[in-house]
C-alpha cells in the first residue's frame, strides 16, 4: 500500500474514524429501515386494495335500482373484457395489521363457477384446505389473516372483534389462499340468478390490462347511480395517504441528513485539525493542495461508503431477524431489499461527504507553512 | 547558478510604526554541489535566508532565482512541484506522520511502495542505523531516531538540493557529529544547505555564511568560494 493511499490511512486511523464510521452507519440504518417499512407498508396497502385494482375493474349500483343496460351492453359489447364476474354480496372483511398500519381486507361473495376464475385473475393459490362448497357459508382466508390471527382451517368465524373480524354471518374457513391480493372469497348464491347479480355488482377482468379504454369510456358515462373504480381512481383515492407518508419519509430524511451532516462534519472537522501537521509537512515537501484535498476526499468517500454498505447490511440482518421472531408469526412481513430505499440511504453518504468537505477545503486553501513554525 | 539572490529583503509587519527585517539587501549566488553552512544568533535571518532559497517565503523585494526559475513568476503548485523534485527538507521538528511506521514516512515524498522503493528506503535507514526500526511509528522512537528518519524521509526522492533547519537541534552531540557525518557523505552529489547556531556541525561545511539582523556580515571563503 502506498503511503499516501485511502487503505493505509483507514487502516492505521480505524480507531480515530469509528465514531463518524458508525455515525454514519446507525443515520443509513435509520433512513434505510423506516424506507423499507414505508415500502413494506405501501406494498400491504397495494395488495389489499390497489393489486385488486390493477387487475380488474368495479363496477356497482349505488342504490336499489340496478346497473343501466347502457353500462352492461358496453362492458359485454367489449372484446378487450375476458371476463365478468358477478359479485352476489359483499360479506364484510378484516382489519389486516401491517407493522405500522391497518388495512382493510374486503370480503365477496361469488358464484361457485367463478371461484377458480377469481383465483387466477388475482394471482392466488391454495395453500391449505379446499375451495369452498356452495351454500354451505365457507371462506377461503389469506395466508397473512390466518397467520396473524391464528386462525386455523374448520375455525368458526364471524364478528369477532378480538380477530378484527366483521363478517355479516358465521363462516367455516375451508381453505387458505395466498399471492399477490388479500381477499375473503365465499359462495353463497342462494336462488339467486346470475344475471340478475350481475346488474347490481361485477368486476370484469381484461384481455390486455394495458388497454384500458373501456374503463374511460364507461367513466365518460358519468352515471351518478353507479360507482365504477378501477386502478386510477383507486389510486387518486389513496393518493392523499401515499403523499402524508411520503412527506413523513422527506422530513425524516432531512432531519437525520442534517443532524448527520452537522455531527460528522464536526468529527471530521476535529481529525481534520489533528492532522494539521500531517498536510502542512506535505505541502512543505512538495505535495500540491490539489493532491492533499483529493487525498482527503477519497478517504472521506471510502469511508462513507464502507459505513452505508455496512448500515445496509446490518438492517437488512435486522429486519430479517425481525421477520423471523417478530412479524412473520403474527402474519406480517417487512421486505429486507429495496432499490429505491437504497437509493434514498444513499443521500446521506453523498451529502454528509460533500458537506464534510467544505470546512477542510477552507482550511487547506489558506493553509501555508505558518504551523510548521518555519 | 542554482541559486541567485538579488536585493532580496523581507519585511515583517509592514505598515506598522516598526518593520522587522527578516532579510536586508541580500545578494547571493550559490552554485554546485557542495556543503554551506549559515550561522548566525538567534533571530539573525539565518532560517529566513534558507526558505527564500527553498521558496517557502516570497521576499518582500527583491528576486531569489533557483536556476532559471524566479520564485515570484511560478504559481504555488509549480513551486511544490519543484520542492518535491528537486528539494529535501530537513525541518527543526521531524513533523513525521504519526499513524505511518518509519518506512511509510520515508516513502511519503515518493508516495510509492515498489519494491525497489522499499529497498532504497531500508538501505538509506540502515545507514542511519535505523534499518531494525522499519515498522515502528513514529511516538515508538526517541527524539533522535525521529530525526533521523525525517533525515531520510529528505534524501529519498534523490534531492539536488538539501536544505536543513537546525537539523541537530534534537540530538545529543555525538548523534550530532554522526548525522552530519551521515548529511556531508552527499555533498559531492547534491548542494547542502545546512542552518545552525552550532558551528562544531559545520566543520567540514566548504562555506559558512554568517548572518546578523538580516544581513549577511560575512562568508567564510576559507573552504572555497561563494
Amino acid at each position: 500500500m502506498k503511503p499516501l493511499s485511502t487503505v493505509t490511512y483507514l487502516k492505521n486511523n480505524a480507531k480515530k474514524v469509528l465514531p463518524g464510521f458508525v455515525c454514519m452507519s446507525l443515520g443509513v440504518f435509520l433512513i434505510y429501515f423506516f424506507s423499507i417499512i414505508l415500502y413494506s407498508s405501501i406494498y400491504e396497502i397495494n395488495q389489499s386494495y390497489l393489486n385488486m385494482l390493477e387487475r380488474v375493474t368495479s363496477v356497482r349500483a349505488n342504490t336499489k335500482n340496478p346497473i343501466s343496460d347502457k353500462i352492461l351492453s358496453k362492458i359485454k359489447g367489449c372484446s378487450n373484457v375476458e371476463c365478468i364476474i358477478p359479485i352476489i354480496s359483499e360479506i364484510g372483511g378484516f382489519e389486516y395489521k401491517s407493522p405500522f398500519f391497518q388495512i382493510r381486507t374486503e370480503g365477496f361473495n361469488i358464484f361457485e363457477e367463478d371461484m377458480p376464475k377469481a383465483l387466477k385473475i388475482f394471482d392466488m393459490k391454495l395453500v391449505e384446505g379446499k375451495l369452498p362448497s356452495p351454500n354451505s357459508s365457507e371462506l377461503l382466508i389469506p395466508l397473512k389473516i390466518a397467520k396473524q390471527n391464528k386462525i386455523r382451517i374448520g375455525d368458526y368465524i364471524g364478528k369477532n372483534p378480538e380477530l378484527n373480524v366483521i363478517l355479516n354471518k358465521k363462516y367455516k374457513v375451508c381453505g387458505i389462499i395466498d399471492g399477490t391480493v388479500n381477499i375473503i372469497l365465499t359462495t353463497n348464491a342462494g336462488n339467486l340468478k346470475r344475471e340478475e347479480v350481475l346488474k347490481h355488482n361485477l368486476i370484469f377482468y381484461l384481455k390486455n390490462n394495458n388497454n384500458k379504454m373501456i374503463n374511460n369510456e364507461l367513466t365518460s358515462m358519468k352515471e351518478s347511480k353507479v360507482t365504477i373504480m378501477d386502478y386510477k381512481s383507486a389510486y387518486d383515492q389513496m393518493n392523499e395517504v401515499l403523499m402524508i407518508m411520503n412527506s413523513l419519509r422527506v422530513i425524516l430524511n432531512f432531519i437525520v441528513i442534517i443532524v448527520l451532516c452537522i455531527s460528522i462534519g464536526n468529527l471530521s472537522y476535529i481529525l481534520f485539525l489533528n492532522r494539521k501537521d500531517e498536510f502542512a509537512i506535505l505541502t512543505a515537501i512538495g505535495y500540491k493542495k490539489t493532491t492533499i484535498y483529493k487525498k482527503l476526499l477519497k478517504e472521506n468517500i471510502a469511508l462513507n461508503l464502507l459505513a452505508f454498505i455496512v448500515g445496509i447490511v446490518f438492517t437488512i440482518i435486522v429486519v430479517r431477524l425481525l421477520n423471523i421472531v417478530v412479524f412473520e408469526p403474527k402474519g406480517q412481513y417487512v421486505y429486507s431489499f429495496d432499490i429505491s430505499s437504497m437509493v434514498t440511504a444513499f443521500l446521506i453518504p453523498l451529502f454528509v461527504s460533500i458537506s464534510n468537505m467544505i470546512s477542510p477545503l477552507r482550511n487547506l486553501k489558506n493553509m501555508d507553512h505558518e504551523c510548521l513554525e518555519i | 547558478m542554482i541559486f541567485k539572490m538579488e536585493s532580496v529583503n523581507l519585511v515583517y509587519d509592514i505598515g506598522k510604526e516598526v518593520q522587522t527585517f527578516a532579510l536586508k539587501d541580500i545578494n547571493l549566488s550559490l552554485d554546485g554541489n557542495r556543503f554551506i553552512g549559515i550561522m548566525g544568533p538567534s533571530g539573525s535571518g539565518k532560517s529566513s535566508l534558507l526558505y527564500a532559497m527553498a521558496g517557502f517565503k516570497i521576499p518582500t523585494s527583491g528576486k531569489v532565482c533557483y536556476g532559471e526559475i524566479d520564485y515570484n513568476k511560478v504559481s504555488p503548485s509549480e513551486s511544490a512541484e519543484i520542492r518535491r523534485k528537486d528539494f529535501g527538507f530537513i525541518f527543526q521538528r521531524h513533523f513525521l506522520i504519526d499513524y505511518m511506521t518509519v518506512l511509510e514516512n520515508v516513502l511519503v515524498p515518493i508516495n510509492d511502495d515498489s519494491r525497489e522503493a522499499k529497498i532504497k528506503a531500508i538501505s538509506i535507514l540502515d545507514k542511519l542505523g535505523l534499518a531494525h526500526l522499519t515498522s515502528k511509528k513514529p511516538y515508538q522512537l526517541s527524539g533522535g531516531q525521529r530525526q533521523r528518519v525525517a533525515i531520510a524521509r529528505a534524501l529519498i526522492g534523490d534531492p539536488k538540493v538539501i536544505f536543513a533547519d537546525e537539523p541537530t537541534a534534537a540530538l545529543d552531540h555525538s548523534s550530532s557529529i554522526e548525522v552530519m557525518k551521515f548529511i556531508e557523505n552527499y555533498k559531492k552529489d547534491k548542494m547542502i544547505i545546512v542552518v545552525t547556531h552550532d558551528s562544531c556541525i559545520l566543520q567540514n561545511a566548504n562555506h559558512v555564511i554568517n548572518m546578523l539582523d538580516g544581513a549577511i556580515v560575512s562568508i567564510d571563503k576559507g573552504r572555497g568560494g561563494i
